[in-house]
């Protein structure tokens, strides 16, 4: 009798064991859900749709050619849509892709992320298609990439703008 | 008679505001970009293997225009960044401050871009990576965000000579 009220007893103890086991890994999961809810933030949420809908160009990721420039977002006020702007570092064949996916882009969580009461300064998002291979070509010396950064029809911005973090994708060319 | 002393007064409004318009507003930025260059010596470690400097400057101002805050994007090289830490006091960034504060933006954070090409004749020539691209936007691994007054660039090349041995 005593032995079976021992053995009843482990067996509750073990029972509450498990229980606290599944209790931690509850918690744990709650926990991982909070953090990663807090690294995923509106950024992320431009930033997934980005990469969902963005195909990098054939013709660019054969020639081993990776894209650089700036995003210049600016809100129309009485059409109530986002204008877009390229830099004149971006090649005319990822224009053509980005305006393609425009609408699958929601800005309006960068102006939320920004606290921009009003809408009326730029904003610029920073745009790295990053390749596994890069051509020489696209290091050469008389490369005009990164001094056209912030040159939009061949004059750069001058003035107050909004960073944002920038939208990235990496693509396995080889 | 009349009509011709008032069209010589005009005409003198006009060219001095022009002269005033150029000397105010070029002059200013100028003054800060050749001081800038003048007094930077591009680091032989880089200059000898070609690495080009590509990165974001950010500053900011107190109000008695005095320098903040003085930081380079991730992209900078220490060496680079110990040169402009090295000649900071001959920087002439006062004329900087002059320049804001006519455009009425001294109190906001400045983003000056600066891109300095290098090379050694006849052996190498930079050019920018894709690594460097990549880390143009990082500041201490975090991406630059935020309200800021974007400024006119620094753009220049250095090139070394070696001598004829």
């Amino acid at each position: 009798m005593a032995d079976y009220e021992m053995g009843y007893k482990g067996k509750k103890c073990q029972l509450s064991m498990k229980k606290l086991i599944l209790i931690a890994v509850i918690l744990m999961w709650i926990k991982s859900i909070v953090y990663s809810q807090d690294a995923n933030n509106h950024c992320t949420k431009l930033q997934s749709s980005f990469v969902h809908h963005l195909r990098y160009p054939k013709d660019l990721e054969k020639a081993s050619i990776p894209s650089f420039f700036t995003l210049k977002v600016q809100y129309d006020e009485k059409t109530k849509q986002f204008n877009l702007e390229f830099s004149d570092s971006a090649h005319p064949l990822m224009i053509k892709e980005l305006l393609r996916i425009k609408d699958k882009l929601d800005f309006n969580v960068v102006y939320d992320d920004l606290n921009m009461g009003k809408r009326d300064i730029p904003i610029m998002i920073p745009v790295e298609i990053r390749l596994a291979r890069v051509s020489k070509e696209f290091s050469d010396p008389k490369s005009k990439v990164s001094q056209d950064l912030y040159n939009f029809n061949g004059t750069q911005v001058f003035g107050d703008v909004y960073f944002y973090a920038p939208l990235v994708l990496t693509v396995i060319n080889d | 008679m009349k009509s011709i002393k008032f069209i010589l007064i005009i005409l003198y409004a006009v060219i001095n505001s022009v002269y005033a318009q150029d000397k105010g507003k070029i002059d200013n930025f100028k003054k800060f970009e050749n001081s800038f260059l003048r007094n930077f010596k591009y680091p032989p470690q880089l200059q000898e293997r070609c690495i080009p400097v590509l990165t974001l400057m950010v500053i900011s101002f107190d109000q008695y225009g005095k320098i903040n805050s003085l930081r380079f994007s991730d992209s900078a090289y220490p060496q680079f960044i110990a040169e402009v830490q090295r000649v900071r006091e001959d920087i002439d960034f006062e004329s900087l401050y002059m320049d804001l504060k006519s455009l009425g933006k001294e109190t906001e954070k400045i983003i000056i871009p600066i891109q300095i090409d290098t090379g050694v004749f006849g052996e190498c020539e930079s050019g920018i990576l894709q690594f460097d691209l990549i880390n143009l936007y990082l500041f201490d691994n975090k991406p630059l965000k935020g309200k800021f007054f974007l400024y006119k660039k620094i753009l220049s090349k250095i090139f070394m000579a070696r001598a004829i041995s």
